[in-house]
């Protein structure tokens, strides 16, 4: 009797028992003794099971099998020749499934083997590949391009940059296609692994219509590293404000140290006369470490009048902090002084709503710099502020650190509860410290946020009703807008005034925030003194 | 691509299986599409942490008219407590998509383990998946509602 016949009378146990044996022998013999009962199962299933785990097991111990197998007249045992082809990456299976594609013609098989293909990883592939690229169903034309990406092939950056295109159409950007996405990456992937060119595509696709698009080419860059760097510079001293504003966002994520020359070369190429933009590059000279971006930085300190840009300065040099950096800062602030220059003290202001305690210390050691500082901490009306610096007073030096930090600690405001709450959301540090800094000013306790989720958890466990929020439009995660729909639906929250800040100069966008519940705009760049007096009103009405 | 887009159909069909098998419903996929944010384009979900070939999560998430068509399809009249057996059943019916999604990769030698559904109820609600990474969306529309798939991979 066949191994297979007798197989179907044993019990479980045995049947366990005799495939244990089956697999001591040579592969082909037993190959040879099991293919009749894949082919015809038993109908139990955890015997079929176990049959078909000895099937894999056996088959994997042949090559060749396998290969063959793949043309075999059962479905099942093609479909598992063809599998296992994939998974152990068998070359020599590449053309026999190149040739079944052209055969066949039904989407159910179409995307498995397509998938052996692309696990397989051959060259041969990539006619195929491109063949279905443009595929109705979305998942099967993903799935090609996905390959395509991982096997660098060049030919195809060309109709991938068309697909991305063709997601920007007037009809079709409030979407992103996950061929757009497949897109984005592959061009990724084909640009890291040995074609510049599509880099630069990419590239020009850094202010894509559709948001999600936006982030992803920003991530793919940021995943390219420094190898995108040379790409994305022509970016910063495009026409549009915009894309140069991504431009730098996306150089400091990057964060290396070859971005600065790009970001420097911008700024003497008048790039930052956009406020936006100034901040965006001084942000990610923050990032770029190096010598060029610390004499950029202290070159632009005496002279940038800009509170935000000024802010997103001292940020940058805070992150780069040392004794050099420290001492260079108090020069420049002396020489202003000196100079009887209001710069010295929008500097010394932006010290604190940075929090920049790394160069407190070596400003605080200053005679006339250090008790200004003091005195603009004492008044500052915000208890987090307050508490950041009497920790740093630890750092400093001498009886009057001391001194400075019992006579903070004396002036902290009490818990008030009848002070209006302000939520601020924006994803840029230097923005939240900016909020922070203003909205204590006039009397707000300040709570902050970095995109519109965790601003949501906060506002869910909150004791009490914030009576203002101020939210930016682009974040990531959840945005602007879709926070302001989830604020609105919340019954405490229906009237409450809504601000929303930003750049971007989309008149669809503004209609679409004022549906979504937006009470009024606050376009970048705005003064304290524009933020304090929005804020103001508003805190008139809710008096009232 | 991140989303290691090879795993897309075999949750397509263990959704389409495990809902026309155990409900009776035959739910037809739309166009797939990247999600903007972590708004639940519904009233019911369930997530499913999945570890392995890959790292991530998925969720199924139903609107109301779906998720109480799916209660009555899988318990008839025996309903007790529309809001608990309608978490039981949303949780459970993603369970068993988890399941037969990642049976069917494993015989492609792409091994996942998954973690047991939480159930989220509440208009308005949110997802958080695991990851920054995007998050593909294949929408599902029936006779009695619509319910959303999503995947969102490291």
């Amino acid at each position: 009797m066949s191994f297979a016949d007798s197989f179907r009378s044993l019990d479980f146990l045995e049947q366990a028992q005799a495939l244990h044996k089956l697999q001591g022998e040579p592969a082909a013999q037993a190959l040879a003794e099991l293919t009749p009962l894949f082919l015809e199962p038993t109908g139990d299933t955890a015997a079929d099971t176990m049959v078909r785990n000895t099937m894999r097991t056996l088959l994997q111990k042949n090559p060749d099998s396998i290969v063959s197998g793949i043309e075999h007249p059962h479905g099942p045992y093609a479909a598992l020749c063809r599998d296992l082809a994939g998974e152990m990456h068998l070359v020599e299976a590449a053309p026999v499934l190149i040739a079944r594609l052209s055969k066949a013609d039904d989407s159910a098989s179409l995307n498995e083997t397509l998938t052996a293909l692309g696990r397989i990883g051959s060259d041969a592939a990539i006619p195929v590949f491109h063949e279905h690229m443009r595929h109705a169903d979305p998942v099967i034309a993903s799935l090609c391009i996905q390959y395509l990406g991982a096997l660098g092939d060049a030919s195809c950056i060309q109709p991938l940059t068309d697909i991305i295109s063709a997601n920007e159409a007037d009809d079709r950007y409030a979407v992103c296609g996950i061929t757009t996405w497949a897109a984005i990456e592959a061009l990724g992937r084909i640009g890291a692994s040995s074609h510049a060119p599509a880099l630069s595509e990419l590239a020009r696709f850094i202010h894509h219509k559709n948001p999600e698009a936006r982030r992803i080419v920003l991530e793919t860059f940021v995943r390219c590293g420094e190898l995108a760097i040379p790409h994305i510079a022509p970016a910063l001293l495009d026409s549009d404000k915009d894309s140069r504003v991504m431009a730098a966002n996306a150089l400091r994520d990057i964060a290396h140290k070859s971005a600065a020359h790009p970001l420097i070369h911008a700024l003497e190429q008048g790039a930052a006369s956009d406020p936006n933009v100034g901040f965006a590059i001084y942000e990610a000279l923050g990032y770029t470490p190096g010598v060029k971006s610390l004499v950029a930085l202290t070159d632009a300190l005496p002279v940038e009048q800009e509170p935000t840009t000024l802010l997103a300065i001292v940020y940058a040099l805070e992150s780069l902090a040392s004794p050099m950096v420290g001492k260079r800062f108090l020069e420049i602030i002396a020489d202003r002084m000196a100079a009887r220059d209001a710069q010295a003290q929008r500097i010394l202001q932006a010290i604190i709503a940075a929090h920049a305690v790394k160069l407190f210390p070596y400003l605080h050691a200053d005679p006339v710099a250090g008790r200004i500082l003091i005195s603009l901490i004492l008044k500052c009306n915000n208890a987090e502020t307050m508490l950041t610096f009497a920790e740093a007073l630890k750092q400093c030096e001498g009886e009057q650190a001391a001194r400075d930090a019992e006579a903070i600690r004396k002036e902290l405001p009490k818990q008030e509860s009848g002070r209006p709450k302000l939520l601020a959301i924006d994803d840029s540090t230097a923005m939240r410290n900016f909020y922070r800094t203003h909205g204590s000013a006039i009397g707000f306790d300040v709570m902050l946020a970095e995109h519109g989720r965790d601003a949501l958890d906060i506002v869910e466990g909150l004791e009490g009703v914030f009576d203002v929020i101020v939210v930016d439009m682009n974040m990531p995660v959840m945005d602007g807008i879709q926070f302001t729909e989830k604020l609105r639906a919340m019954p405490l929250y229906a009237t409450t005034p809504v601000i929303m800040a930003t750049t971007e100069s989309g008149r669809s966008q503004a209609a679409l925030a004022r549906k979504c519940g937006v009470s009024s705009f606050l376009p970048k760049p705005f003064t304290p003194e524009m933020l304090q007096n929005k804020l103001g009103k508003l805190l008139e009405r809710t008096k009232r | 691509m991140s989303t290691g887009i090879e795993v897309a159909k075999p949750f397509i069909s263990a959704t389409v299986n495990v809902l026309s098998t155990m409900a009776g419903i035959n739910p037809v996929p739309g166009m797939p599409y990247v999600k903007k944010n972590t708004v639940a384009q519904g009233d019911v979900s369930a997530v499913i942490g999945i570890t392995g070939y890959k790292n991530g999560s998925i969720s199924v998430t139903f609107t109301k008219k779906c998720a109480i068509a799916l209660v009555k399809a899988m318990l008839g009249d025996d309903i007790q407590d529309l809001l608990q057996d309608t978490k039981d059943a949303v949780g459970e019916v993603t369970n068993m998509i988890s399941g037969q999604a990642r049976a069917g990769l494993a015989e492609m030698g792409m091994v996942f383990q998954g973690s047991t559904p939480s159930v989220i109820m509440g208009d308005n609600h949110s997802i958080t998946h695991v990851t920054k990474s995007p998050i593909m969306a294949i929408p599902f529309s029936t006779a009695n509602g619509d319910f959303t798939v999503e995947f969102c991979f490291e």
